[in-house]
């Protein structure tokens, strides 16, 4: 009976309600909760970030987290250089700005492939900035920047709400955009995408523009993590992380509302007990029932509840 | 205007590598009347309707559509300017459903400035043409194939097309349905006053259905006239016979 009204409430207040409430078990409890928490909100706004593009066109991209990094680089070489002549939140705006003027540049050659080709190609650029990094003088080649004492440090709570901030933010963004013009284009494009054409899409703009909106969030969460560390290096470039946010999010059901934020905080929670519980083994046993997951609810659990409540006669679906 | 034809193909040619898909095919489709467009398979029916909606630049000529040039122009262009298509294989947005499926071209069929309410009664007019208002909440994965083949032609109306191109919408339909197509089209002809050119096998609709035929063979326009004089031309019996006999 709860969660039937729980359901019959859109996907968003769903989303939103779990935000304040994980936002306020953040600020009341421990450093060390709010740090686990912290860890867990980056995850989620990354998986929504890329969901915003991936999710919503079909577009598999392998190097979404080079956008996080450049909201990290910004942000340190903004501090270095400026130290606190502004606001530091203006540091972390303009690093995610920059992450999605990259993302234009990067797209407007690189989305004319299609599908695999694209996927393939996302690799290859990931590489290619990361290596660009690494080399530059100017960037501390593969040291990073430190920019501890430059700013004034914060403690974690401050940082805590900013991201939190950013949470909300990704979340409005994503139910706006599954119902707008832009969502039922790049819903089209994922369907087919030449059709989508041929009834009127500019598919190309559709995908620039939500490879850029996807670059913006995901550089917000690389520039707040960059203020906690203190610190910018080439490991935010690593594709692990990539792979962590696409797992989640076809865990937790792509293109959808609430699928990022269930596939979240699923991945995270199990994947941090398994870690304590088995430090050696845990890899391989999460493999394997991201295996069994993927063979047996390949539309995410979004996609499973939706069957069950089907079966039932419910009316009611997430989205 | 009123005199000008609607579509002007001129002259088009297109290749695929060494291969000639089209040579040098011209045809005009005039204001308000249905062109049958029929020949063997592999003829370049369905080429040309990927090379007149921009799919596939033309390699020579011209298409003008209302008089203006619009070959080399994106898809999604031309597609605003007013020709919507179906597909020979059925091609409806399959996680979407039927009203989403309409939606979509409703909403990318115009101006972006375009009120919620006249794009609900662009979708309506849509489903209710083809016979799919009650069908409006279904996915459109779980339709059969005469309902998704009706999709298809929702959406390029609710595209606002001026001109449409039906790719074999009655292929593999049963006789009822091919009856209730042909009784659909003519009602969109009449009522809503568009040109279409259909491609079609099934030589009764094109028989019944069309003003003007054109007859293509290995991409070249074979014959053109009446249905009578196309059904009387011995070319085009020879060019659908030859066809059969090497079968």
């Amino acid at each position: 009976m709860y969660a039937e009204h729980l359901l019959k409430m859109n996907s968003l207040v769903i989303c939103l309600a779990f935000s304040v409430v994980v936002g306020v078990i953040g600020f009341v409890s421990e450093a060390a909760t709010t740090a686990y928490l912290y860890a867990m909100i980056e995850l989620l706004i990354l998986t929504y970030s890329l969901n915003l593009f991936t999710g919503f066109s079909g577009y598999i991209n392998f190097g979404h987290v080079i956008f996080y990094g450049i909201g990290a680089y910004v942000v340190a070489v903004l501090a270095f250089n400026l130290a606190a002549l502004l606001p530091t939140f203006l540091y972390v705006i303009a690093g995610a700005v920059f992450a999605s003027l990259v993302a234009i540049a990067i797209g407007f050659p690189v989305l004319k492939l299609r599908g695999d080709y694209f996927a393939i190609a996302t690799l290859g650029v990931n590489e290619a900035v990361r290596v660009i990094i690494i080399n530059t003088r100017d960037l501390g080649e593969s040291r990073g920047i430190a920019i501890l004492g430059y700013i004034p440090t914060y403690d974690i709570r401050s940082l805590y709400a900013m991201l939190l901030a950013t949470l909300f933010a990704v979340i409005l963004i994503t139910h706006f955009i599954y119902r707008s013009r832009l969502g039922y284009g790049l819903r089209a494009i994922k369907d087919d995408e030449d059709v989508a054409e041929a009834m009127g899409v500019d598919t190309r703009k559709y995908k620039i523009l939500s490879y850029s909106i996807g670059a913006f969030f995901a550089g917000l969460a690389g520039g707040v993590v960059t203020l906690l560390y203190a610190y910018a290096f080439p490991d935010y470039f690593v594709i692990g992380r990539t792979i962590d946010m696409l797992v989640s999010m076809v865990l937790g059901g792509f293109g959808t509302i609430i699928g990022p934020l269930i596939g979240s905080v699923v991945y995270f929670v199990a994947k941090d007990a398994l870690l304590i519980q088995f430090p050696f083994y845990h890899q391989v046993i999460f493999g394997i029932i991201l295996m069994g997951l993927i063979l047996f609810i390949p539309e995410g659990i979004v996609g499973l509840i939706n069957r069950l409540l089907m079966k039932k006669g419910k009316k009611v679906r997430l989205e | 205007m009123r005199h000008e034809p609607i579509l002007k193909v001129d002259n088009i040619v297109k290749r695929f590598g060494g291969l000639y898909a089209l040579k040098k095919v011209s045809l005009e489709v005039e204001r308000g009347t249905i062109l049958g467009l029929i020949g063997p398979n592999g003829s370049g029916k369905t080429t040309l309707f990927n090379v007149i909606t921009g799919t596939y630049a033309p390699d020579a000529g011209s298409i003008y559509f209302e008089g203006e040039d619009i070959s080399g122009l994106k898809p999604h262009k031309i597609a605003r300017k007013g020709i919507g298509r179906t597909y020979q294989v059925v091609r409806p947005f399959s996680s979407m459903t039927v009203q989403e499926n309409v939606h979509v071209s409703a909403v990318f069929g115009c101006a972006e400035n375009e009120k919620t309410g006249e794009t609900r009664d662009v979708c309506y007019n849509a489903l209710k043409m083809t016979h799919l208002e009650s069908k409006a909440d279904t996915p459109a994965e779980s339709l059969t194939l005469g309902e998704k083949r009706r999709l298809e032609i929702a959406r390029a109306l609710a595209l606002r097309s001026k001109l449409l191109l039906l790719d074999e919408t009655m292929a593999g339909l049963s006789h009822t349905e091919v009856d209730l197509t042909l009784e659909m089209i003519r009602r969109i002809r009449g009522e809503v006053g568009l040109s279409i050119i259909v491609v079609e096998h099934v030589m009764r609709a094109i028989m019944t259905l069309s003003e003007k035929v054109v007859v293509l063979s290995e991409g070249e326009k074979l014959a053109e006239g009446s249905p009578k004089e196309i059904a009387e031309n011995p070319m085009v019996l020879e060019a659908y016979l030859g066809e059969e006999s090497v079968e």
